[in-house]
């Protein structure tokens, strides 16, 4: 068949990714942040563009630059909703991956947070999109930068993948 | 091979033919990024995702709409009223089944899905829901290395 058209991962490179992603958000729900910690390059960016009580933590920064600072940010909010007995699943729908020339893949995909409070129900907690920048490392992948949107936020990303990759002009 | 026939060795547990890797990664990043136009509020160039005389039929409107251009008006209505509520709207396609169909002359593949269509919603502000919840079904084709829609049928879900 035909090679797929250049901004499209075939469908080897597009499981890897997906299994990527399967591997990472269970990392994070179950609250290993060490390990979670892990799946980012040492000097990755993690930016949030979402209301200011829920920057991950609830005070951590908006832009985490290195894997200690992205890693501290995530053990606070897994401490603080480990404390109230909730439970987290991050779910990834409608991925795209764009090959780069440097062999990095660029990603854009919708997740939302599912919440369980102690005794239920469970509840729709955040929709959002993300947008990675991916890099080979040994067999896997690793993100060296993610920009995550938060669909509350007026203004925050909610154009298609095409029109930007680390587009933010304010950092 | 008729669907009629696929049903029925689906439901005997036996083989039902399959789109390959490389075609099934091209038809879920295509969903994924025809959608995004569509949450984006971009109505006419998601109706380019349409072949020329595509049909998008709903089950909860009394006619299809036919043909892209008709599909574009039609979506810039939708898109035009709701962004008067200021939220968010987020198509969700999962569960994609792909099977092979025979293509026409200029196609070079045709494949039908079945798939679900969820939809979230989220206020400027305000708290992220479920908005919708349909199963789709769709012929797909590949003309130029370009997958387009030459017909989808969406069912809502309670209606």
């Amino acid at each position: 068949m035909a090679p797929p058209p250049p901004d499209t991962a075939d469908g080897r490179l597009y499981d890897e990714v997906q299994r990527f992603y399967a591997r990472q958000v269970r990392l994070l729900g179950d609250g290993d942040v060490d390990r979670w910690a892990l799946t980012f390059t040492e000097d990755a960016v993690f930016e949030q563009e979402a209301p200011a009580d829920k920057v991950f933590a609830g005070n951590a920064p908006p832009v985490r630059t290195g894997r200690a600072a992205i890693a501290a940010a995530a053990r606070g909010a897994v401490g603080e909703r480990r404390a109230d007995g909730r439970v987290r699943r991050y779910l990834i729908g409608m991925l795209t991956v764009r090959p780069a020339p440097d062999g990095a893949v660029h990603t854009r995909y919708d997740a939302v947070l599912v919440q369980t409070p102690r005794g239920g129900p469970c509840e729709l907690h955040l929709s959002t999109t993300g947008r990675d920048e991916l890099v080979r490392h040994d067999d896997g992948w690793l993100v060296r930068h993610r920009v995550n949107s938060h669909d509350s936020v007026a203004g925050s990303h909610t154009g298609t993948e095409q029109e930007e990759h680390h587009g933010r002009s304010d950092t | 091979m008729t669907p009629d026939v696929a049903a029925v060795m689906a439901s005997a547990g036996t083989h039902v033919p399959a789109v390959s890797a490389d075609t099934y990664a091209q038809i879920l990043q295509f969903y994924a990024r025809h959608m995004q136009l569509l949450d984006a509020g971009e109505a006419e160039e998601w109706a380019q995702g349409f072949t020329e005389d595509g049909v998008f039929a709903q089950n909860v409107k009394p006619e299809p709409w036919k043909g892209r251009s008709h599909i574009a008006t039609s979506m810039r209505r939708g898109v035009d009223r709701l962004a008067g509520r200021n939220v968010q709207r987020r198509h969700w396609f999962s569960m994609v089944v792909a099977t092979p169909e025979s293509a026409d002359a200029g196609e070079e593949e045709a494949v039908r899905t079945q798939y679900y269509a969820v939809v979230f919603e989220t206020p400027h502000g305000g708290k992220a829901s479920v908005y919708l919840s349909t199963t789709g079904e769709d012929v797909l084709v590949r003309r130029s290395g370009r997958w387009l829609i030459k017909h989808r049928d969406i069912n809502h879900d309670g209606s």
